[in-house]
């Protein structure tokens, strides 16, 4: 503290032990024994406080200011969370409770005599074999692919884990863009022109980013899912 | 009990943490001309003006340096008449809490009638480690001053 000269925002003046001989490293430092991660280490938590010492960025004095000058955005009651994903051509959201984990998409293992149909196999998921569904299958979506998007969507793709009051289903979608907080306002009624089966499980619809989502009634399709089990 | 941790100097100081709303970023904070020792200015926190005082230059004289570990604390300062309004201090090296009880802490011994704010000490690893109360960063007069004149800036 006796030096008034800033330290500037290098990562060369920094010793990274952590990268060398801790746990991205080859895990040599004796230390280890005693702190078992480098996080609970002072040495790490005291890289961090230099690295804090910085100069501020540029621009980040007017950043700030002009954040917390806003006013505070007001939620209105019944705000909530959305997923929202993308299945063929079709943008859909889940509640956003429903969902456990999104993971990279793997083998699914087909099952004997269930070729077809809305159970597509069972993946592993972090060592528990998962059912996983499609949801295509059961909304009545056509699965074709976007034209135009054929390579780069297929690195899109991902497993979503879904759970609800005990079962947990795995299904693939071709594409999640996030969670999406919605306020009620924003959901409005599905059209009747909406093809019956994907009308059936869609609550509600979400304009967003000019496309429009279908909110799906998560109770409703988690019975179905079940049922297609047995 | 938790305790945020900031520097004056080359010492540690902890504020109850129970008394921060929020620990904000540093931003940029209006001047006011002829301002009481210590204070800042005035800066927009969600629409509403909240005086701020820089803990640096209240007891040493010297503004806070602008670093990434600078931190703007939001603490609940006692207004005179039973209710609570935002402060915000700018402290330096703002980046770590404690947790200890409100016994370990013993009388410094030192009263200095030109601060106090400062409580009793307890020993740590960091070094000895002052308490700073909240409610007496400021004389009555000053703090009644400050709210009124961030209300006045509102207006204007």
């Amino acid at each position: 503290m006796s030096n008034d000269t800033a330290t500037p925002f290098t990562r060369a003046g920094l010793n990274d032990c952590w990268n060398k001989i801790g746990v991205h490293g080859d895990g040599s430092c004796p230390e280890l024994e005693r702190h078992v991660h480098c996080r609970n280490c002072p040495v790490y938590s005291a890289s961090a406080a230099k690295l804090l010492d910085a100069e501020l960025p540029a621009g980040h004095l007017a950043e700030w200011t002009g954040h917390f000058a806003a006013a505070p955005r007001v939620e209105e009651a019944g705000t909530r969370s959305v997923v929202i994903f993308r299945i063929g051509a079709e943008w859909l959201a889940l509640p956003a409770t429903v969902f456990d984990e999104v993971a990279t998409l793997r083998a699914v293992h087909t099952l004997p005599h269930r070729r077809g149909g809305v159970v597509l196999g069972l993946a592993n998921v972090r060592g528990t074999l998962l059912v996983c569904v499609s949801l295509g299958e059961v909304l009545g979506l056509e699965m074709t692919a976007v034209p135009g998007r054929g390579n780069e969507q297929a690195g899109h793709r991902r497993l979503l884990v879904i759970s609800r009051e005990g079962s947990r289903l795995v299904f693939p979608a071709d594409e999640i863009h996030g969670i999406h907080r919605c306020q009620p306002r924003e959901l409005k009624e599905v059209p009747a022109t909406v093809a019956k089966a994907t009308a059936t499980y869609t609550k509600a619809v979400l304009a967003w980013r000019g496309r429009t989502v279908g909110c799906l009634d998560d109770q409703l399709l988690f019975y179905t899912l079940n049922r297609s089990l047995s | 009990m938790l305790f945020i941790l900031f520097q004056l100097g080359g010492d540690c100081y902890a504020l109850d943490a129970a008394q921060v709303a929020e620990v904000l970023p540093l931003v940029q904070v209006k001047k006011i001309p002829r301002a009481p020792v210590g204070v800042a200015g005035v800066f927009t926190y969600h629409g509403a003006p909240v005086p701020v005082l820089d803990l640096s230059e209240l007891a040493l004289g010297r503004p806070a340096r602008e670093r990434l570990s600078t931190r703007l604390l939001l603490v609940y300062y006692p207004d005179g008449a039973g209710g609570r309004r935002l402060l915000g201090l700018i402290a330096e090296k703002a980046t770590e809490t404690m947790r200890r009880e409100p016994g370990d802490f013993t009388a410094s011994g030192v009263r200095g009638d030109g601060a106090p704010y400062l409580g009793p000490v307890v020993d740590d690893v960091r070094g000895l480690i002052q308490w700073v109360e909240v409610g007496k960063l400021l004389p009555a007069t000053v703090s009644e001053a400050l709210f009124r004149q961030a209300e006045e800036e509102n207006a204007g």
